[in-house]
């Protein structure tokens, strides 16, 4: 839509964009978009708005209306099914395409349950470089949910400007740079953007009642008694060791559990390189792998949804196996974990956090239970697909341990 | 040290004596130009041992120079984390860097030679680009030949490729009867379509597997390994012999095809032997480390501003410049932020550039 002409009103646009929506989209508009466009009741039709204050601070005018939605990430399902009851795609206009390359053991699940999220359009692959604008604007979507870059459009996207001239409201929220603080104002601002404010406010209270008993408990540890700990992101991905978060997402996860990072200081930006040597030198107490599952026959850290907890066990014993680990005091004592990628971009982070605390402080969180956490958010949120699977483990599977 | 000295000195070997009366200055003057060249020579490799020393000295975590002697003396009862130090990570580190180094300046010395193109390079010709594909096809499509263990996946396809594309360039300067230029412009036909060709396999892929490409093609000294380490001092241990033993050959091409020829160099023959000994050590460099471009491409041009055109010292002084800039690159990679790695591709050029830059500055107009 970068040819459109500029125009002081976005009615016309709109028009235009719906007409090319009609033709070149044809194909979808015949097939697919009659099963997903079944949405739950929307509230009662009024003319009123909204405005809303998204995470970046911008203020964004909201119809009442809202029967499309499009997601510059796929993982943002991961927001919105904690908040859509039974039908979490059925709002969903288009969205990147990058769910099935980062998750695809959880885009697998969803595809069992929802076989139509194979024909919700997609308006690019995984990279910011991908997406489509004028895919996306013929999804026609009442608003569009973004998040600030990655592997979706991001603030600098020219999409932001095309869909605001097409007169779709687009709001940013963020579960990646920021993810502890702004994993519950970003579901309140989902809420409120897409008309789901009790559910969304519910699971923020509970993301920050849990968040809450974490950080009253290692507020008061002296920096010199906490451990220091190493996330080693994707593992194995690659040759050599080391890639690593220096601030931003996981790393947060470390310090609000009680961690020292030791990459803090170090990386200079949100991810980098650590040297091996400096690895072994710091020797920090307690080792994590990050990893979604196996690609072909590499090694890598298979978690995430219908993982056994054997199986992530068993790839985190042939990392740390890798020549030179034998020496890390984590390896070595049995504090070496593993943890499922995504959680860097998902609001369900808090497991994470809980994981991390009961590897950091055994004893002083021997009555958190992650899973028991895991339990409860599929109770109360995840009511179409629960979450199943090892998520989080540690180099011995649990005694008696299962998918759950 | 200039071009006039260069033929001169290049062409000592090919032309009889000259009677003259001269000819004792001649020869006192050749001999002293020679004695000047191999000081050169003895210099740079002086520097790739400090260099070397510099790099197995530093490292993150600060061992004292006590530690490391002991260590590398009697491993055995070393504690094990200084032993996977200086052992595993130390020692093949920098030596892969040496070798790597010594391995792209000699492989784009002659590639400029035989190309008659100053900038011809493994880099500019396509075989980095082909190398990044094989291992892009790896790490995306995990893809590779049968009976490759997975570990070795990823540069067998970089060689792999690299070598294809090495073979193709040569029988296009062959079957098509091309010119250097033309052989040149090939290359970089080359360049372009594998640099497509991984950035559509980058969009197909996975998350990870686009940040273990990303990093693939930036170049990183931590995949050293010693049997990496080993198959690169091999294949320079069989190459060198060979690139000196037609250093006079490749010379008298430095005059012309013609010129050459007339001297009795089959042309066609001495191209598709530097064409084979370029791509087996670019290609293996690649494979190891992923690309790292400035090398092939300056350490040619450092060596002909230090020694001039004779290759019996221009070929060794480019290698030698090669491992020197990469082995210093080693060492920047890894403090100019301390405890982390800047991948050594970005780092080389960083470090390669004012030293260029120096030198052709020094000597411009001159040549």
């Amino acid at each position: 839509m970068t040819s459109l002409p500029v125009s002081a009103s976005p009615q016309p646009l709109l028009r235009r964009a719906l007409l090319r929506a009609c033709t070149a989209g044809a194909l979808c508009a015949a097939f697919c978009l009659p099963t997903l466009a079944a949405p739950s009741p929307s509230p009662a039709p009024s003319r009123t708005v909204v405005d809303i204050v998204d995470i970046v601070g911008r203020t964004v005018t909201v119809p009442d209306k809202i029967e499309r939605i499009l997601l510059g990430e796929g993982r943002f399902l991961y927001a919105l099914a904690l908040i859509e009851g039974d039908q979490p795609l059925a709002r969903i206009a288009g969205w990147q395409g990058e769910l099935p390359f980062a998750d695809p053991n959880g885009y697998a699940d969803y595809r069992q349950r929802f076989p139509a999220i194979d024909r919700i359009p997609v308006i690019g692959r995984t990279s910011e470089d991908s997406v489509n604008s004028e895919q996306s604007v013929s999804t026609r979507p009442d608003i569009a949910i973004f998040g600030l870059g990655g592997h979706g459009p991001g603030r600098q996207n020219a999409l932001v400007k095309e869909l605001e001239k097409a007169g779709v409201p687009v709001v940013f929220i963020d579960f990646r740079a920021q993810p502890v603080q702004h994993t519950p104002a970003s579901m309140r601002i989902l809420g409120r953007a897409i008309h789901r404010e009790a559910a969304a406010e519910a699971y923020a209270r509970f993301y920050e009642e849990h968040l809450q008993r974490v950080r009253s408990r290692v507020q008061a540890i002296p920096t010199g008694q906490r451990p220091r700990v190493f996330a080693e992101l994707l593992a194995g991905v690659w040759d050599g060791c080391c890639h690593t978060v220096g601030q931003g997402n996981m790393a947060e996860f470390i310090e609000a559990a009680g961690g020292v990072n030791v990459a803090a200081g170090k990386v200079p930006g949100a991810i980098g390189d650590l040297h091996f040597e400096a690895l072994i030198a710091e020797d920090p107490g307690v080792y994590i792998a990050t990893g979604s599952r196996p690609q072909g026959n590499r090694l890598m850290l298979k978690a995430g949804a219908g993982v056994a907890p054997a199986e992530l066990s068993a790839s985190l014993q042939a990392l740390t196996a890798r020549p030179g680990f034998e020496v890390l005091s984590a390896v070595r004592q049995g504090r070496a974990h593993g943890l499922w990628h995504n959680f860097y971009d998902a609001p369900t982070n808090i497991l994470a956090i809980e994981a991390m605390a009961r590897w950091f402080y055994p004893d002083r969180f021997a009555d958190v239970d992650p899973q028991a956490t895991q339990d409860e958010i599929n109770r109360r949120f995840l009511k179409a697909l629960p979450l199943h699977g090892a998520y989080w483990g540690d180099l011995q599977p649990a005694a008696g341990a299962a998918v759950r | 040290m200039n071009a006039i000295a260069g033929l001169q000195g290049a062409t000592a070997p090919v032309v009889p004596p000259l009677h003259t009366t001269s000819q004792a200055s001649l020869q006192q003057a050749y001999r002293r130009l020679a004695g000047l060249r191999l000081l050169v020579l003895a210099a740079l490799a002086t520097g790739i041992v400090a260099a070397l020393l510099l790099d197995f000295t530093t490292g993150p975590s600060g061992l004292s120079l006590a530690q490391l002697g002991e260590t590398l003396l009697d491993a055995a009862h070393a504690p094990p984390a200084l032993r996977v130090i200086v052992w595993d990570i130390r020692m093949p580190y920098a030596l892969m860097a040496v070798a790597v180094g010594l391995a792209l300046g000699l492989a784009g010395a002659e590639m400029q030679t035989v190309l008659a193109n100053p900038l011809a390079s493994p880099f500019t010709l396509g075989l980095s680009s082909a190398a990044a594909f094989g291992a892009a096809l790896a790490i995306v499509l995990d893809w590779s030949l049968p009976g490759i263990p997975a570990a070795w996946a990823v540069p067998a396809n970089a060689f792999l490729f690299a070598m294809a594309s090495a073979l193709l360039l040569d029988l296009v300067a062959r079957w098509g009867g091309m010119s250097a230029t033309g052989v040149v412009l090939f290359g970089i036909a080359l360049v372009f379509s594998f640099n497509a060709l991984v950035s559509l396999l980058q969009f197909v892929a996975t998350a990870e597997a686009l940040q273990g490409l990303v990093f693939w093609t930036m170049g990183s000294l931590s995949r050293a390994t010693w049997p990496k380490l080993a198959v690169l001092a091999v294949a320079l241990a069989v190459v060198v012999p060979f690139s000196l033993a037609n250093a006079w050959r490749l010379t008298a091409l430095r005059l012309g095809e013609d010129r050459a020829a007339s001297f009795g160099v089959d042309v066609r023959r001495l191209r598709l032997g530097a064409l084979l000994r370029i791509s087996l050590l670019a290609a293996l460099s690649v494979a190891f480390v992923g690309s790292i471009g400035f090398i092939g491409l300056v350490a040619p041009h450092i060596a002909r501003r230090l020694v001039g055109d004779d290759h019996r010292f221009y070929l060794p002084a480019a290698a030698l410049t090669g491992a020197l800039v990469l082995s210093l690159a080693s060492v920047a990679s890894k403090t100019l932020i301390g405890g982390v790695v800047i991948p050594v591709g970005i780092v080389t050029s960083l470090v390669g550039i004012p030293f260029f830059l120096a030198i052709v500055l020094r000597t411009r107009g001159r040549a």
